[in-house]
């Protein structure tokens, strides 16, 4: 329980750095400094400079955190309050831990650290290498997610079955969503390759693209890493 | 790097406008088509629960009477009619309707940042409510288990539709937590990003201030139903133990084992409490527009009024438990939040003060928008004051299964946003389509609804003090201590709810005759100061602006200015534009 309240902390926390940060103090109702651009001062009115697409990502890294800390808070209630059949004796037994997790973590991590590669080629204006390190990210990204179905299989192999407790069931749930989110990724991953495929496209073109991935992949990485630092130490 | 949302009219790189009927109407990337789809779609699905709330009523004021109303089926509605009034008819209609239509022409913009993406959200918004639709239809029907979908008996045997029901239910409900996040996105996104030169986030009208917050509070508590939803699905369909403790049914053993039904309370309040914030918080907005608009006077307090939904906002986020006080979760949760609970009556509380005072020595006109927005002072405040009474522990665990809770939460969350609603469709309806609408009509269908509303909610909470239990389906010989007179009440309500429904198809006419009939609104029918009423179109058309974005110079409340030559001044008036006002204060 004590989770939830350290959750609503946390939102309440972020908010208060927001309202600190934006400083709610105007007073907009007086008169004074007639001209607008007085009031157009930084941090005011839609900055130009900042992309919506960039807003809009960490709007959904904000949404998808909630889900993940959600799905976390219930993992632990869910250890906490089971109870068997018989009163007082908990049905949470830890699943065997498929050992290819480790090699996934160490693949993810290599998707990642391609991309940023992409993203730092992108500002050295390096095209070819911007195409291998994308492609390399993308390719990681998919092993991952074979990875992960090997993953299932082994442990289903192993005796837990989606059915067969709260600890394996959460297993599945919890690789199933992360993994659906990197699918997402990967949907934009892919029309990002697509749009680099044709000769015309400047880098310019596709380098918020490049960006907003990468900063989603590293997002999904930390996501694992907690997830998996969770699985292995219950 | 400009975008097309805030940039002035390129000819390099026109605005993609719509050519055809298809692309104009129906796959529009419009905000303003697409808030009118998401309008049409909620008050379509709304009149589906509130069909559901008459069935409802004409079994508890005349019991046994009718006879396709049988004790699943009035489960069936319950749960339906919660779920859709909650979810696909208020929170759709106040930020896919009023969100998309006012942002951006409250904030100077040309379209929401991502115009596709809000498009494919109302899309998916209709499948979800398709989906919810499709439940009645399935085999076992719709699901009758309440509509907090409470576990272990939403998917057991003896609950309405425990099998397919449940599960369309779900799904619906993920779908449409999809299409809401797709639409959150683009509101914050564009409220943070695409404002026109001048407007600064406290010169914003407190309508976007209200439904930015409340899209934030989606986003982030929308996520606790979706968990639900998924872990609920696989205890449903694929047999895990999330929730579903180890249960006989008929005297067999289900197979489920160790699961924990109050997870699922606290998920789904986690939700379930900002979700009433989602709803409330663009309706106060809304309504500080409306009375300060219809009172020709600033609004009292406007940093007040900001801080105050920042703090509503936050503190929704710690107050879900509170419903949960006879669950039998750990009593000592209880204390914690009953303060919670009592604090947030406090901004709640400075919101109240701060209309009343808008109202103080303005120069009020008795308007149909108005008269909503007054009535909805005096609701909330009923509905509200006794939630005061629900937030402490002992008072609550002998009232919350009554009637009591019913009335409480129907005034505070049910009839006065719904008040709200219709106020600002009167006061927006102008601009939407170009033609006011009928006043004498009008004004019959708020004496009606707000009269009506309180002959069916205040016998309620006596009801409640009696002890009469709600969910039932029948109080017959099985309650001794119910006095008779408690009929004759619910046959009272009954008769005062079909009053009330009859007059929303006076309404329904009165949006259709209007269109065609209809006096010609002009641009600027209530004299009002924000942007969306400056348009060099009505209805504003695809772009909002003409050539030029609009800039702006002042905050949204310059009413009755003293010295001004007329008693509104509009966000976009350059000061060069005013009259000397010290040389006008030197004649008074």
């Amino acid at each position: 329980m004590n989770i939830w309240v350290a959750f609503g902390a946390l939102i309440v926390g972020v908010i208060v750095w927001f309202l600190l940060v934006k400083r709610l103090s105007t007073r907009s109702w007086e008169r004074h400094g007639s001209s607008v651009h007085v009031r157009h001062g930084r941090g005011d009115v839609g900055e130009v400079g900042v992309p919506p697409a960039r807003i809009a990502l960490w709007v959904f890294l904000a949404v998808i955190t909630s889900l993940f800390g959600l799905f976390i808070s219930a993992y632990f209630i869910r250890m906490g309050h089971g109870h068997g059949a018989v009163h007082g004796i908990s049905d949470w037994h830890p699943v065997s831990k498929p050992p290819i997790l480790w090699f996934n973590s160490v693949v993810l991590v290599l998707s990642s650290a391609a991309m940023q590669a992409a993203r730092h080629s992108v500002r050295l204006n390096q095209r070819g290498r911007v195409r291998g390190y994308l492609f390399a990210g993308g390719a990681f990204a998919i092993l991952f997610l074979t990875g992960q179905l090997a993953g299932w299989h082994q442990l289903r192999d192993s005796g837990y079955g989606l059915t067969s407790g709260p600890a394996s069931a959460f297993f599945y749930v919890l690789t199933g969503v992360h993994g659906l989110h990197l699918l997402g990724g990967l949907v934009v991953w892919l029309k990002t390759a697509a749009r680099m495929r044709t000769r015309a496209v400047e880098l310019i073109e596709v380098r918020l693209s490049i960006e907003l991935c990468t900063v989603y992949w590293h997002y999904l990485l930390l996501v694992w890493l907690v997830m998996f630092a969770l699985l292995l130490s219950t | 790097m400009a975008y097309a949302a805030i940039a002035d009219r390129d000819h390099t790189h026109p605005l993609h406008e719509p050519k055809s009927f298809l692309t104009r109407y129906i796959w529009s990337q419009d905000h303003k088509v697409i808030a009118i789809q998401y309008t049409i779609t909620a008050i379509a699905i709304g009149l589906v629960a509130l069909t559901l709330s008459i069935l409802m009523r004409l079994q508890l004021g005349f019991p046994h009477s009718f006879s396709l109303i049988a004790p699943q089926n009035y489960y069936q509605f319950i749960t339906l009619h919660g779920m859709i009034m909650v979810i696909y008819l208020l929170t759709a209609l106040f930020l896919g309707g009023f969100g998309n239509y006012l942002i951006p022409l409250m904030c100077g913009a040309r379209d929401m940042v991502f115009p596709y993406l809000n498009m494919v959200s109302y899309w998916v918004y209709l499948l979800a409510v398709l989906i919810l639709v499709a439940g009645f239809f399935v085999p076992g029907g719709a699901t009758g288990s309440g509509w907090t979908l409470y576990p272990p008996q939403a998917i057991l045997s003896g609950s309405p539709g425990a099998r397919w029901g449940i599960v369309c239910m779900l799904a619906s409900l993920a779908t449409f937590i999809v299409a809401f996040t797709m639409g959150g996105l683009n509101y914050v996104t564009t409220v943070l990003q695409a404002r026109c030169r001048g407007m600064t986030m406290m010169r914003m009208p407190l309508s976007v201030w209200g439904i930015f917050m409340a899209t934030v509070l989606g986003l982030l508590a929308f996520p606790a139903l979706f968990v639900s939803a998924i872990m609920m699905t696989l205890d449903c369909l694929a047999g895990t133990s999330f929730f579903m403790p180890a249960v006989s049914s008929m005297g067999q053993p289900l197979g489920y084992n160790g699961g924990s039904p109050l997870l699922f309370q606290h998920l789904f309040w986690f939700f379930g409490h900002p979700e009433v914030y989602i709803v409330a918080l663009p309706a106060f907005g809304i309504v500080s527009d409306l009375l300060s608009t219809h009172a020709r006077r600033h609004i009292f307090g406007y940093r007040m009024m900001v801080w105050a939904i920042l703090a509503i906002g936050c503190l929704s986020f710690v107050v879900w438990a509170h419903h949960m006080y006879v669950s039998g979760m750990n009593p000592y949760f209880g204390f914690f939040f009953a303060t919670t609970t009592l604090i947030i009556a406090v901004p709640t509380a400075i919101k109240v003060y701060n209309w009343v005072l808008t109202l103080w020595r303005g120069d009020i006109h008795l308007t149909v928008p108005m008269l909503f927005a007054i009535g909805f002072i005096f609701t909330f405040i009923n509905g509200g004051l006794t939630g005061l009474f629900l937030g402490n522990v002992p008072v609550d665990v002998p009232l919350s299964a009554t009637y009591f809770v019913v009335a409480h939460f129907h005034l505070v969350m049910g009839v006065s946003p719904i008040l709200v609603v219709f106020g600002a469709l009167y006061h927006w309806y102008p601009k939407m389509t170009g033609k006011m609408l009928d006043d004498t009509l009008g004004r019959i269908h708020f004496w009606i609804t707000f009269i009506g509303t309180y002959m069916i909610y205040l016998p309620m909470y006596y009801l409640g003090i009696l002890g009469l239990p709600r969910r039932y389906y029948a109080w017959d010989e099985a309650i001794q201590f119910i006095p008779p007179s408690v009929h004759t009440m619910n046959k009272w309500i009954t008769v005062s709810a079909l009053f009330v429904a009859a007059v929303q198809l006076v309404f329904l006419f009165n949006l259709v005759w209007s269109l065609f009939k209809g006096k010609p609104a002009g641009g600027n029918p209530w004299r009002a100061t924000t942007l969306e009423w400056q348009t060099p179109d009505t209805p504003p058309v695809h772009g909002n602006w003409g050539e030029r974005l609009p800039v702006v110079y002042r905050w949204a409340y310059d009413y009755s200015v003293p010295g001004a030559k007329e008693d509104f001044i509009p966000q976009n008036v350059p000061p060069d534009k005013l009259a000397p006002i010290g040389h006008a204060q030197g004649q008074k």
